[in-house]
């Protein structure tokens, strides 16, 4: 390949890109262990 | 200067155009410079339909004997001082980053698609590249260090082929051009 005479040289940052056709990942949901401090003051 | 220690000139990568050529087969496909007509091994586009890969330098293994003074180091560079020589031999220009100097190495691509001279033949595809890193722009196309495909551009007549390539590596493919 003739790419011809060398004009100058440039150092271009390797910026990584996520594929756009990429799925988003499912998060499993996780229990919360503690009991939520709000509810525990309603009144019942 | 190596890539790495320097403050980068841009982010956006530089776009290339260029031609390969292809296989595929029922495992996946792969892409073959044009230089490299036998596509039965490892390319080193392998892997650049998913991201940034590196360019190696093959002149390692095929490195000469120095010719040294009687400290051990090679006449080339004081051949330059001197002004006997323009640069130092190509030897001593290793080890290199990939696109070397004063070496052939590197990703290449001419800067626009209607620069590339692709050969005739059914297994011939074009594609638009992004160069990064180390980037030795040239007058009509590049050298660089690290490449990754970003579209495949099919030659008329051989869309099937090529269409059944870009699903195997997963790359949008553009519409086909006049050879």
């Amino acid at each position: 390949m003739n790419i011809g005479e060398q004009v100058r040289t440039v150092y271009i940052e390797p910026i990584e890109e996520p594929p756009p056709t990429e799925e988003p990942s499912l998060v499993e949901r996780v229990p919360d262990p503690l009991p939520d401090p709000r509810r525990q003051l309603d009144p019942a | 200067m190596q890539g790495l220690e320097r403050v980068p000139d841009a982010i956006e990568p530089l776009i290339g155009y260029r031609a390969w050529y292809f296989a595929v087969d029922r495992h996946g496909g792969s892409l073959f410079p044009i230089g490299m007509p036998d596509p039965s091994g490892w390319s080193v586009w392998d892997g650049a339909q998913n991201g940034w890969v590196s360019a190696t330098c093959r002149r390692r293994a095929d490195v000469r004997q120095p010719r040294l003074d009687a400290l051990g180091r090679c006449l080339c560079r004081q051949q330059v001082a001197l002004g006997l020589r323009s640069m130092p031999c190509s030897d001593c220009d290793d080890p290199h980053l990939p696109p070397g100097d004063y070496c052939s190495c590197g990703f290449y691509a001419m800067r626009t698609l209607a620069s590339v001279e692709e050969p005739s033949g059914p297994n011939v595809i074009l594609g638009r590249v992004e160069f990064a890193g180390k980037v030795i722009e040239c007058i009509s196309g590049y050298r660089a260090e690290r490449a990754r495909i970003a579209e495949l551009i099919p030659i008329e007549g051989t869309e099937r082929h090529a269409m059944r390539l870009a699903n195997r590596l997963g790359l949008p493919l553009a519409q086909a051009i006049a050879p």
